[in-house]
């Protein structure tokens, strides 16, 4: 072991150092200071190791035979499962499971963020915190955890019925939609055209967006919007009769940089906006640009007035992926594929069905009876192109900072 | 000259100080350096998702982008220089606001005959017990215009005025509110310092004609001016790491510092950049630190030994003695009940934002859980429902192991870095156990995961452990009770313990019957500040929680992000309350402590 | 045996030297002062010999036992040493009784609850504190936290027992009841006593032998009255006796009747053998202690005149300060004389009592 062997020369040098009468603080500094180095050396060989490592191809899921009554033993037998989740219905849908099949769930809500660092940072420590994890934001979840063998897929039987196979692997658990919204009282009628209206003056000073700058997702998805520049030009033609004049080097940034130049409120979480839009009585209410819809599902109970631009032309929002994915060297691999399983029938899915704004990846369940179908939000919302967003990601924050005044 | 001989000079050497020096070096470094030394490599390193902006690089690779894209980039202004701008304004206006504020109190309570002192000084703690946040939220639910949205200020509904942007968000409200909340540092340290002096300095000024003002500006401020170093110096760097309120007030008017930069590039999956953020952020402190220590360790000795201090002297304040009265009781209204109200009087309002009486409930409370009724949440009140009560309790106990490690290892840590003073090691460990308060939670968290989830050598993996909570949080906290420690045991002559030595007590018997006892006090008043920390912390140890060990701010963040605010502020109500009462406690207990003579 | 030897005790801070290579022999049951101006590098010796501090190099020697050898790595612990030491603040523990005071090194030595309670009662009747044992030390006089302190020590019953400054915080009257007292304690305990003191008056009313120290150099070892009358150098000169020593310029010269010593008009004879003899057209600088000067109303052979600058009359002695030349000098006045300032007085030497010293500031004997 490194540190016994190491720490030889240091004694002899003190030991050096007396004899030199090199006295006092002298000894002890130096040493330290040895010992220091000693120690970073041990602690950071193992991290940086893994920043390295080979990265293991995704393997695409083979179809194999799988004898499910022996994994629903053998996952009896295991007992418990491990969930690291960016959604905390996924506590409804642990109590379902453990009543089901008594096997207990420890569920964990972490933000997007989070998720991933903890995951990265677990693997590079060699730890194996949970089982699965459902988590968000594609680029970091490619390039940090799947490329680094730190997840992998697993598409449970269910899956492999009902949804598309380019949602199969990674596996697709749900679409999340964040639209753009207003208030009801003010706006008896939908106010919004074109996305370009809330870079108008009439909306100056009243456009708010949950800081892109702390939402992985807003930076993936504007992404998009420089991708499909074209079409945002082309609505802008079509929206005020003239050529949109660029100052940057396209539509999507144009975009970009106009909206922030009139004057965007940055809030904090998307909560915030919601409830800041459709509070009733208000003179003149801000609009929310890009929230989680969801959020709309606690607007009776709050006694807000708040609806989503269903005209907005080109895109009325967007959509992101929430991923299921298996740790590598899990604990507890039956479960695991088991709760899996379980998340992706109607029974699991149950626990997210309740609610506007969450539509599961298998478009043969049931969900919420209150919001329109998937195949409706399908053709309102765009979504971003995982490998362009990966690469471009990067871009979006620096123009936002950039345009930033 | 033998073997034997040098190994008798080595043993002459080590004695208990250098030892525990040598162990708290060894602890820091690999808890403080070690994740300095990781930020650094990370700043050279090309990350995952990078590559593809830092042209024919891959993961891993070596670079300089980093640096080069703070520091000379066309989006340096914006990515760094304005909001380093931003962060210098913000802290040094918020150290000297609180500083007054707090020097003003101070000299108040200690040395002018203002009634209610004991009221007013345990009023004065409070700002800093609750959260950073209650402030913010205090004043936009004040102050907000209609810019954000939602129901209207108070100021507002009231006047019916406007309240203009600068004034309602970005750096004006930042600076007043955390002022508002760290001003308690500047009062009980600067109260602590004022208590010292020798009154008789101040009289013999004003027996040669000094004018009370005189007295004040040549006497007394020159002597607590090592203090108010030390204030600046604490409340400074406290603003330079705080995130949520610039994150909260600032964003409305796009208003962005250091640390909410460094949050956007730990987002964005740019750990380089993010860190040398981090780094900047770290070294701004070490400045202040190292300036802090040339301009004060000189005159350092002469304030704190500085005799027997009088008990007279007292400020006649006269005529000026009500309105002030009326004047510092109404600013502590101000600043404690009102935000409290407001954090407290939504946990009973079924509906958030609500205020018709009807709406009034104590269903977060104590009501059952169901989906029917206000928020429809499916969640217990908060003091029937388990999961919460138990991630308080966890909170408690991590405020309270927290609180007496970090406390022991100050009490350590003060006794050797004075038993030591004048040698290197002193001034190197007073400094390393000062680091961890300049290292921003955001980072600090993460590394330290990585630090502790496996075992290395000799160190256990701690994952998942609630030892590792303990670890993390008294290490972030240690600077206040090294602080106090030091401070405390340079009241503590060397030859109280070389008397015991002598009569043949060993180490650890002068530790247990003589410095202990003497520390006793100022123990418990260090211990105070980790513990309150400690029970309200979140960035730091949201990474290190598990599922077995929510605690109070952890499991609140579900809450928080629904928007189901009557449960976050109920808990966030119990913690101060859990806070005040353990605070409440431990006086009490000193109190009688210190009656009966302690151990006598 | 308790003597104890300094070798070549040295003790660096950093560069400066707080001792400078010291050598001392203080013998068995002595009561040897370390006398010294602050900064002398006293206190850091004393605390060398309990072993609070370590020296840089030589050896110290307790009785029979090497404590401290810089060339051998020995290094006894304090405890192990059997001393006492009583501190300038006396270090009593704020938060322990007199009675655990006193105690608390019985305790350590695990004794039993009645034996500790009756030594301790024992030693308090001695030093009459017994009515102070229930009190705790903010609540006593200075002088009665001094015989605490010593209480404290003595319990232990030292072989050494080392005294830093331990009268300096107490007012005259008091300090005076104290001498007698320690001097008493010494006979009594017959304990090797080292003292130290920047007092030269508590030097020599106590002592054995003086060890004046100054700038961390040894500069006379002897017993007091020979170092009143015999100092080794100009500074130990200065330094011993009170009123100050005065001092004039000369030079050694070569007259008919022999060589002497001319300083301010007064001219003092050298004998032949002597060392001064050897040294003649040196110049010299020549110390007057107060009471060796004599002054006449009337000229007088030998005597040469000055004016009367001051006179401070002390009880049972005068000090007069007359101006001569351009040196003023301080007299001591045994009876009562008719003077005023500005009266012009005759001044005598004895001259058997003047010291003299050279260049170096080296005694230089005249006789």
């Amino acid at each position: 072991m490194g540190i016994s062997k190491e720490s030889h020369p240091s004694s002899a040098n003190r030991l050096e150092h007396v004899r030199d009468g090199g006295l006092k603080g002298g000894i002890m500094k130096k040493s330290l200071l040895l010992l220091c180095v000693l120690l970073t050396l041990l602690a950071t060989s193992p991290l940086f190791a893994a920043g390295t490592k080979e990265a293991p191809k995704a393997a695409a899921a083979p179809v194999v035979e799988e004898n499910w009554d022996q994994i629903i033993a053998a996952a009896k037998a295991e007992g418990t499962v491990v969930v690291y989740s960016t959604t905390s219905r996924i506590t409804d849908a642990a109590k379902m499971f453990e009543a089901k099949y008594g096997i207990k769930v420890e569920s964990h809500r972490l933000s997007e963020v989070e998720v991933i660092a903890r995951l990265s940072q677990e693997a590079a420590a060699g730890v194996v915190g949970a089982d699965l994890a459902i988590l968000e934001d594609y680029p970091s979840m490619k390039m940090l955890l799947i490329d680094q063998g730190v997840l992998f897929n697993y598409t449970p039987p269910a899956a492999r019925e009902g949804l598309a196979p380019a949602d199969q692997n990674p596996l697709v658990f749900a679409h999340v939609s964040r639209i753009i919204g207003y208030n009801t009282e003010k706006y008896t009628s939908d106010p919004f055209k074109s996305i370009w209206d809330l870079t108008t003056p009439e909306w100056k000073g009243k456009v708010m967006i949950r800081d892109l700058a702390i939402t992985g997702e807003h930076q993936n998805f504007f992404s998009e919007i420089i991708r499909r520049s074209d079409e945002l030009a082309a609505d802008y033609q079509k929206r005020f009769g003239t050529p949109l004049v660029l100052r940057e080097k396209n539509a999507g940034y144009e975009f970009m940089r106009r909206l922030i130049e009139n004057d965007l409120i940055l809030r904090d979480s998307d909560t915030t906006i919601c409830e800041a839009v459709g509070k009733k009585g208000q003179v003149d209410p801000p609009v929310g640009f890009i929230y989680v819809y969801s959020k709309h599902r606690d607007a009776v109970a709050k006694n807000l007035a708040v609806t989503y631009s269903a005209n907005v032309q080109p895109f009325g929002g967007y959509y992101y992926n929430q991923y299921i994915q298996q740790l590598k060297g899990q604990k507890h691999p039956n479960a695991s594929k088991l709760f899996t399983e379980f998340l992706m029938t109607q029974e699991g899915f149950s626990a997210w069905s309740k609610d506007l704004g969450f539509y599961s990846s298998n478009e043969n369940l049931k969900g919420y009876e209150n919001d329109l179908p998937w195949s409706y939000w399908k053709t309102r919302l765009w979504t971003y192109e995982p490998q362009y967003a990966i690469e471009n990601r990067g871009n979006i924050l620096d123009a936002w900072i950039k345009y930033m005044k | 000259m033998n073997i034997k001989a040098q190994l008798g000079r080595v043993r002459m050497r080590i004695t208990p100080q250098v030892v525990i020096a040598a162990i708290f070096l060894i602890l820091l470094s690999y808890m403080v350096l070690v994740p300095i030394i990781i930020m650094i490599k990370e700043t050279f390193t090309v990350h995952p998702m990078e590559q593809f902006q830092i042209p024919g690089t891959k993961a891993g690779d070596l670079t300089l982008n980093h640096w080069w894209k703070i520091f000379t980039s066309e989006l340096s202004p914006n990515l760094f220089y304005k909001p380093l701008l931003n962060t210098l304004i913000v802290s040094t206006c918020l150290a000297l606001l609180s500083l007054a504020i707090g020097g003003i109190l101070a000299w108040l309570v200690v040395r002018t005959d203002l009634p209610f002192k004991k009221f007013i000084s345990n009023m004065a703690m409070i700002p800093y017990i609750m959260p950073s946040w209650a402030m913010s939220l205090a004043w936009i639910t004040l102050f907000k215009n209609p810019r954000v949205g939602g129901s209207q200020g108070l100021f507002q509904f009231i006047t019916g005025l406007e309240t203009p942007n600068w004034f309602a968000y970005g750096m004006f409200p930042i600076i007043i509110t955390l002022s508002i909340h760290y001003f308690p540092f500047g009062f009980t340290m600067i109260a602590g310092a004022l208590k010292n002096i020798d009154s008789q300095l101040e009289e013999s000024a004003e027996l040669l004609g000094a004018s009370r003002g005189q007295v004040l500006k040549k006497i007394v401020f020159p002597l607590v001016t090592p203090v108010i170093f030390s204030t600046f110096l604490l409340t400074f760097s406290r603003g330079l790491g705080t995130f949520g309120t610039p994150s909260f007030l600032g964003g409305p008017v796009r208003f962005y510092v250091l640390s909410t930069m460094l949050r956007a590039n730990l987002v964005g999956q740019r750990t380089g950049l993010g860190y040398i953020i981090a780094l900047v952020m770290i070294f701004i402190g070490v400045l202040i630190l190292y300036m802090d220590y040339k301009l004060v360790s000189v005159r350092k000795s002469f304030v704190t030994i500085s005799g027997k201090s009088g008990k007279s002297g007292l400020t006649r304040l006269g005529r000026a003695r009500k309105p002030i009265t009326v004047v510092v009781i109404g600013f502590l209204l101000m600043v404690t009940a009102v935000p409290f109200f407001l954090l407290a009087i939504e946990s009973f309002m079924l509906i958030p934002g609500n205020y018709s009486f009807s709406n009034f409930t104590l269903h977060y409370w104590i009501g059952e859980a169901t989906t029917k009724i206000g928020l429809g949440t499916g969640e217990a009140g908060v003091l029937r429902n388990t999961n919460i009560m138990r991630a308080l309790w966890n909170s408690i106990r991590l405020g309270f192991s927290c609180a007496i490690v970090a406390g022991a290892s100050g009490v350590l840590i003060g006794y050797t870095v004075v038993r030591l003073r004048g040698r290197k090691v002193a001034q190197l460990l007073d400094q390393m156990a000062f680091l961890p308060y300049l290292m921003p939670s955001i980072a600090f968290g993460s590394i330290f995961l990585a630090l502790f989830a496996t075992q290395r050598g000799p160190i256990p993996s701690l994952y998942g452990s609630f030892a590792l909570l303990v670890l993390a949080c008294s290490v972030k906290y240690l600077p206040y009770a090294s602080r106090s420690g030091i401070a405390a045991m340079l009241q503590i002559g060397p030859e109280l313990e070389e008397a015991a030595l002598l009569q043949g007590a060993n180490w650890w018997t002068r530790m247990r019957r003589i410095i202990f006892p003497l520390q006793k006090s100022s123990f418990f008043s260090g211990l105070l500040l980790p513990f309150i920390s400690a029970m309200r912390e979140l960035s730091l140890v949201v990474l290190l929680v598990t599922p077995g060990i929510q605690l109070a701010t952890t499991i609140t963040l579900n809450f928080t992000d629904r928007g189901w605010y009557p449960y976050t502020n109920a808990v966030m109500v119990l913690i101060v309350f859990a806070i005040l009462f353990s605070t409440f406690i431990s006086r009490k207990l000193m109190k009688t402590d210190l009656a009966k003579g302690i151990g006598g | 045996m308790s003597n104890i030897i300094l070798k070549n005790i040295t003790k660096s801070f950093g560069t400066a030297k707080a001792v400078d290579n010291l050598n001392l022999e203080i013998p068995d049951g002595s009561f040897t002062t370390l006398l010294g101006p602050s900064g002398c590098g006293k206190t850091t010796t004393l605390r060398m010999i309990a072993g609070l501090e370590t020296p840089t190099g030589g050896e110290i020697w307790i009785g029979d036992t090497c404590v401290y050898s810089a060339e051998k790595g020995i290094f006894i612990p304090p405890k192990q040493r059997n001393l006492g030491l009583v501190f300038q603040s006396y270090a009593l523990w704020p938060h322990l009784t007199v009675f655990d005071n006193i105690a608390f090194g019985l305790t350590i030595k695990k004794l039993s609850k009645q034996e500790i309670a009756a030594r301790v009662q024992e030693i308090a009747t001695a030093i009459r504190i017994s009515e102070l044992l229930a009190r705790y030390p903010s609540e006593l006089s200075g002088g009665q936290q001094q015989r605490v302190a010593i209480a404290r020590v003595l319990i232990m019953k030292p072989e050494v027992l080392l005294l830093d400054e331990p009268l300096s915080n107490l007012d005259s009257k008091l300090r005076m009841d104290m001498r007698a007292e320690l001097k008493r304690l010494h006979q009594e305990t017959k304990a090797t006593i080292v003292y130290v003191t920047h007092d030269q008056l508590e030097a020599l009313t106590m002592s054995s032998d003086v060890a004046v120290m100054h700038l961390g150099k040894l500069q006379q070892w002897a017993p007091p009255m020979q170092i009143y009358r015999r100092p080794a150098n100009l500074f130990t000169a200065d330094f011993m006796g009170n009123p100050k020593m005065n001092s004039l310029k000369g030079t050694i010269a070569k007259v008919d009747n022999g060589i002497v010593v001319q300083a301010e008009g007064f001219s003092i004879p050298v004998a032949t053998g002597s060392a001064a003899a050897k040294r003649v057209g040196e110049a010299v600088t020549i110390g007057l202690r107060a009471e060796d000067l004599m002054v006449h109303l009337q000229a007088k052979p030998k005597t040469v005149s000055a004016i009367v600058y001051s006179v401070l009359p002390a009880g049972s002695e005068w000090y007069v300060k007359v101006n001569l030349g351009s040196v003023q000098l301080t007299l001591t006045v045994y009876q009562e004389m008719e003077m005023d300032a500005d009266d012009t007085v005759w001044i005598e030497l004895n001259t058997n009592r003047v010291k003299c010293f050279d260049s170096e500031g080296m005694r230089l004997d005249l006789m």
